[in-house]
């Protein structure tokens, strides 16, 4: 049939290639849809593909590489071919597989990979090249010079051969993901699985069939089978409707098991509203499934192979049993002058469809020896010309098949018009889900193709139909009743109920085939070319061949070298074809040459179904301190301490920059009193009779004589020697502590207590649970803070310097009688307290704070201000606890116990450790005040060369100090404490810059800690 | 402003409605941890018995006594008591355990979230990778899991219909978020409901 023929066709309203109604669509109802800026209308129930088909559209796509016209090769999801971009602005979606893409009313749908139009492709040039764009094309021509391939050649290539356009919005729809649990999970609702889930169903178990398509049935929708007597889709309604009437049933469609896990755990696809212009009810575009399942039965059934054969990519040549599909399912006849090319007996049922939708069958190829008794009929019913031992040696068509060349059994050729071929080589179980965990296939030579192996078939993976490698309708519904029998009673759930189920009766015809897996001669492998192996990634024969004359004769070695297998379709129509190709190439059996192991996902999963609801300010918790409220009512900045959302400073009307706000921030502390937040900081509650053991061997410092009372500071090292936390802990009672921990590392101590406790210490009678979230923490620092607690703390309690003392701790109560607890502690070095109240009075106490505190001028402070002033002090922190800094390079060497032992006490006397030389925390002050230092910057000898030879420390932490009047450092030097007072050369090798620093005292303010103590 | 502390609320909503589908902040209850120290589980339990009217069961299985007094299994030899407001729970409890027992007030440290109506169970599987077939996650049933990312102790309260989602304070916003945004997601059509 000529273009203008399927031009004039086209105009008919979307009719002109339906033979009647299909199975599977709703011909009362109209739907339209645009394919390249065209309108066509289609029915509900169509897919994009079958839509076009009807409408005589058949080039759909350009391909990869060579920009080859191309159209539909199949109808299902293992579609090379047909990618498009499907929807519009921020819904675009590109390399969506026309054959899945249900049809709704307004689909905005176009081509890819093509410019300017689908049917005049510049890019078309590219097949006039092909003798270059060989296997390896990418590895021989690109090696020189290197620094051109990210600057000149990745991106030319990835304009000539990208596939479609992502959108440049984001993904205005939503996703999420749902878990959910079985007995029995089936995963295909053709005739195998309907009879699997139907006999699991009946023995009581809990059972959920997933189907990727939108209906069930599988193959008995597309082919013309009898069961029963009826229809074969009759009869998955039915068993469909009879699953769904039953409560232990969930019957999951348009759900792709895409991944077969560990511990009976699948990943299955929902695509909830892909068939919708837009989700209905906020329901999602897609849902992610964890399914956990006891038991599995995998029937999947086969993908259909298409033969090798010079020029068999143009658009009219289809997979055998897609045109089948088409017919029954769709109601579409995709040609009028048909060739059907076969190696097999399935092929030909395709002749009497055909036949039956009106088209005209001119000739049937077989490629067996001999004509089959089913061809001879189907030949002199259909009035085709039969030619068996023959192939196709040729086609012709430039958008589109017109004609092809068929070489008989005697070599003559035959020239014969068409404008449909279909091909079928035989059919390949769709075994993926049985390789995920690594089993290989086995071949086998009656049926040509790999099955799962029987190991594979293990104690919760049952294979039935033809995914197992039983080809005939009949040994599918057996296979599927047994394997659902089978998996319901390894569960052991079943209510015992007598298994009654058989096979419905159907007409059964033999699977027979010839491995015949192309139609290339010695002259045409060599010279022909273009005989495609892999469609999606433009593969032919000819690169088969030079890969493994080049040595690439691994099967895995040939999918890296070629592309073959890639991509969207990960090879699911070109697999077994190569393979079997380069076994012959090479000589050796199908067997031998082997199979490379399908991973998932089995079919293509958006990021954004990964993603789930997980996405923008949902993409992880966040964990909100008390006074998170009050804070953005007083205008706070924030920034995430790990999960953690902390005020980060508070400006003012005035203020020009943060800088400015924190320095007033400092300022208020040092001279009045501020308070901040430290909610965030860990605080584990330990009770026991044996918590001061726990905490000796916990802590390197000792613990045995904590007075009740009274806090200490603490530090801990891992088994290897270096710091792993630091803080405070006090005793409240005789046998009752509290730690607290930083807030990056409240986790691992507290995992770190459990591993101690549970692991080496078992014999310790100490109770810990984490009180983090308990209280609601603030600190009260400055000269005037303890004027601001007695306002809050009960009369009662002495809060005296006296009574109450630098380190102190008490349980108290505030405001007339609410538990609270109060730590004398500094952080910042001033005159500090630390009040903790139950979590829900924490936004009140931040409000009552600034009201009594009103007098003293007091001022919330957030974490710039807190670490500008732990610098200053000479705190250590986590630029400083970085993993790789021991006690003795923090100056705290003398706080290793040496009678006692605790956790990284050996390791930490490692002489590497113990090293005079090692860098050593040290005070850093530019000699121009206004000189910034930046952490990370590299400490040299003063006028060093800036090499590594020279290189004697580095910067932890910096800041503008607003007490001392200049940038200041806390760093690590090379034998630091006897370095006081050197002039350093501070070199920033990211800006370039040096700056000299002279090396003082670690504590910039109050060295003698008068302030705090008093 | 009045010179005393005022509770916060530690969600910005109390409750919101989708559908058929609410989810509810809970009224503060104490809630107690229990542990009992090295040989006085016996000891301890007899306490909480006599104290509460409830049993400190090995299973994750709620006991409910009289008076509103509960407990459950919330790790290994912890127990978390809980009781309605204002009974000082803490203290009394550790004063009868008497130093057999770690007792931890966590009545602040947890919020309770209840998500209700057909459905629930649905919403509830979007978030927890826990079965909640009612065969097998029965009322009362007690589960230490995740929701998506943040850690919760999730109690059935009625198969399919109710849940309760204890949390972190800290996190209480985050899962009240997600559980919305599972909400507004709807039901999956092959949900049973």
């Amino acid at each position: 049939m000529s273009r203008s023929l399927f031009r004039g066709l086209a105009q008919a309203g979307g009719r002109a290639f339906r033979h009647g109604g299909g199975n599977g669509i709703d011909t009362d109802r109209q739907i339209r849809f645009t394919f390249d800026g065209t309108s066509y209308v289609g029915h509900p129930g169509d897919t994009l593909a079958s839509a076009l088909l009807a409408n005589g559209v058949r080039l759909v796509g350009r391909s990869f590489k060579y920009h080859r016209p191309r159209g539909l090769l199949s109808a299902g999801p293992e579609e090379p071919n047909a990618l498009v971009e499907l929807r519009q602005g921020p819904w675009r979606e590109p390399n969506t597989r026309a054959t899945v893409a249900e049809l709704f009313d307004g689909l905005v749908a176009s081509s890819q990979n093509r410019w300017p139009s689908l049917a005049v492709d510049a890019l078309g040039v590219n097949g006039l090249f092909s003798p270059v764009f060989t296997a390896g094309f990418y590895y021989k021509t690109f090696m020189w010079p290197a620094s051109f391939w990210e600057k000149v050649y990745e991106p030319i290539i990835r304009r000539a051969a990208g596939l479609g356009r992502a959108a440049e919005e984001a993904d205005p729809d939503r996703y999420e993901k749902s878990n959910a649990f079985c007995d029995v999970l089936v995963v295909g609702a053709g005739p195998a699985g309907l009879s699997a889930a139907l006999a699991a169903a009946q023995s009581g178990v809990q059972v959920i069939l997933c189907e990727q398509d939108s209906l069930a049935g599988g193959r008995l929708r597309c082919d013309a089978t009898l069961i029963d007597g009826r229809p074969g889709w009759m009869w998955a309604q039915d068993a469909e409707r009879r699953l769904s009437e039953m409560p232990n049933v969930r019957i999951m469609t348009r759900s792709c098991v895409f991944a077969r896990y560990d511990g009976g755990t699948y990943g299955v696809l929902e695509r909830v509203s892909d068939h919708l212009a837009t989700p209905q009810d906020g329901q999602p575009r897609q849902r992610l499934w964890r399914v956990v399942a006891k038991q599995c039965v995998v029937a999947t059934g086969g993908i259909e192979r298409p033969i090798i054969f010079p020029n068999n990519d143009r658009p009219g040549i289809m997979l055998a049993a897609s045109v089948r599909t088409y017919i029954n399912r769709f109601g579409v006849v995709p040609g009028r002058r048909v060739i059907v090319y076969t190696n097999n007996s399935d092929g030909l049922r395709t002749v009497a469809d055909l036949q039956r939708a009106g088209a005209r069958v001119v000739a049937i190829v077989e490629a067996s020896a001999h004509p089959s008794k089913a061809a001879q009929d189907l030949a002199s019913r259909s009035g085709a010309k039969l030619f068996a031992n023959a192939t196709i040696a040729n086609t012709f068509g430039r958008l589109g098949v017109t004609a092809a060349v068929i070489r008989d059994n005697y070599g003559k050729e035959h020239r014969l018009g068409c404008d449909l071929i279909a091909v079928s080589g035989g059919w390949s179980p769709d075994i993926a889900l049985t390789t995920h965990h690594g089993t290989r296939p086995v071949y086998r030579d009656d049926i040509a193709a790999f099955v799962p192996a029987p190991n594979a078939a293990n104690q919760d993976l049952h294979v039935a139909g033809v995914a197992s490698g039983v080809m005939t309708d009949r040994d599918a519904f057996e296979s599927g009743l047994a394997a659902g029998y089978l998996a319901a009673g390894k569960t052991g759930c079943g209510d015992g109920r007598e298994q009654t189920l058989t096979s419905p009766s159907v007409v059964d015809e033999a699977y027979d085939i010839i491995p015949v897996w192309h139609g290339l001669d010695a002259e045409n492998m060599r010279r022909a070319g273009k005989a495609f192996v892999d469609f999606q990634n433009d593969v032919t024969a000819k690169d088969v061949r030079l890969a493994a004359q080049e040595g690439f004769q691994s099967v895995e070695h040939l999918k890296r070298y070629t592309t073959l297998g890639m991509a969207t379709d990960q090879g699911k129509t070109a697999n077994v074809n190569a393979l079997a190709l380069l076994a012959e190439i090479t000589g050796r059996t199908i067997p031998q040459t082997g199979t490379t192991l399908i991973r998932p996902p089995v079919q293509p999963v958006a990021l954004g179904a990964l993603a789930g609801a997980h996405r923008g300010k949902h993409f992880k918790p966040h964990r909100l301190p008390p006074t998170h409220r009050w804070a953005e009512e007083q205008g706070a900045v924030f920034t995430d301490n790990g999960l953690w959302r902390r005020a980060q400073w508070y400006p003012r009307a005035g203020e020009s920059n943060w800088l400015e706000t924190v320095n007033r921030e400092v300022q208020t502390v040092r001279n009045g009193v501020g308070f901040c937040d430290v909610t965030t900081l860990g605080k584990i509650d330990l009770q026991g009779p044996d918590v001061r053991t726990f905490l000796d061997r916990l802590y390197v410092n000792a613990w045995q004589k904590l007075p009740v009372g009274r806090a200490r500071y603490g530090l801990m090292l891992r088994e290897d020697g270096f710091v792993f936390d630091d803080g405070t802990t006090a005793r409240l009672s005789e046998n009752h502590y509290v730690m607290t921990t930083t807030t990056a590392k409240a986790a691992s101590v507290m995992q770190h207590l459990e591993f101690c406790h549970q692991c080496l210490w078992p014999e310790l009678d100490v109770q810990f649970i984490s009180v983090t979230d308990e209280w609601a923490q603030i600190a009260v620092a400055g000269p005037r803070s303890r004027d601001v607690i007695r306002q809050i703390v009960d009369p009662e309690f002495d809060l005296s310097n006296e009574a109450f003392g630098y380190m102190a701790a008490a349980e108290v109560t505030v405001y007339g009688g609410i538990n609270a607890r109060l730590f004398r502690l500094s952080f910042s070095g001033e005159l500090a307290y630390e009040i903790a109240v139950p979590a829900r009075y924490g936004d009140s106490l931040a409000r009552q704070l600034m009201r009594v505190g009103a007098p003293y001028g007091i001022a919330p402070y957030g974490t710039e201000a807190l670490g500008v002033m732990r610098i200053e002090k000479g705190h250590p922190a986590g630029p400083e606890l970085n993993g790789q800094t021991t006690a003795h390079d923090l100056g705290m060497g003398r706080m290793l116990s040496t009678k006692k032992d605790f956790i990284g006490r050996r390791m930490a006397q490692r002489e590497a450790l113990t090293d005079p030389a090692r860098a050593t925390l040290v005070g850093l002050q530019p000699l121009l005040p206004d000189a910034p230092l930046v952490s990370g910057a590299h400490l040299l000898p003063k006028g060093a060369e800036a090499t590594a030879a020279s290189d004697q420390g580095w910067i932890a932490s910096s800041a503008w100090s607003p007490t001392v009047g200049s940038w200041i450092g806390l760093g690590f030097l090379q034998n630091g404490p006897a370095r006081l007072g050197e002039v350093l050369s501070v070199h920033n090798p990211l800006a370039g810059t040096v700056t000299e620093a002279r090396v003082v005292s670690s504590v910039f303010v109050d060295p003698e800690g008068t302030r705090l103590h008093g | 402003m009045a010179e005393v502390l005022l509770p916060a609320l530690p969600v910005m909503q109390d409750r919101v409605t989708v559908g058929a589908l609410t989810l509810a902040l809970l009224p503060e209850q104490e809630i107690v941890s229990v542990r009992p120290f090295k040989g006085h589980f016996e000891a301890v339990t007899d306490t909480v018995r006599k104290a509460l009217g409830v049993m400190l069961s090995d299973s994750f299985q709620e006991e409910t006594g009289s008076g509103g007094y509960a407990a459950f299994r919330a790790g290994h030899n912890q127990w978390f008591c809980r009781g309605p407001e204002g009974g000082n729970l803490t203290a009394r409890l550790a004063t009868l355990c008497d130093g057999r027992a770690s007792v931890t007030n966590q009545t602040d440290s947890r919020v309770r979230l209840l998500l209700s109506g057909g459905g629930a169970a649905a919403i509830a599987a979007k978030l927890v990778p826990v079965d909640l077939h009612p065969s097998g996650f029965e009322t009362g049933r007690v589960a230490l899991t995740l929701a998506g990312h943040i850690p919760v102790v999730l109690i059935c309260r009625e198969p399919r219909l109710h849940y309760e989602f204890m949390v972190f304070r800290s996190l209480a916003q985050s899962l009240f978020d997600d559980i919305h945004i599972a909400m507004n997601g709807g039901i999956p059509n092959s949900e049973r409901v």
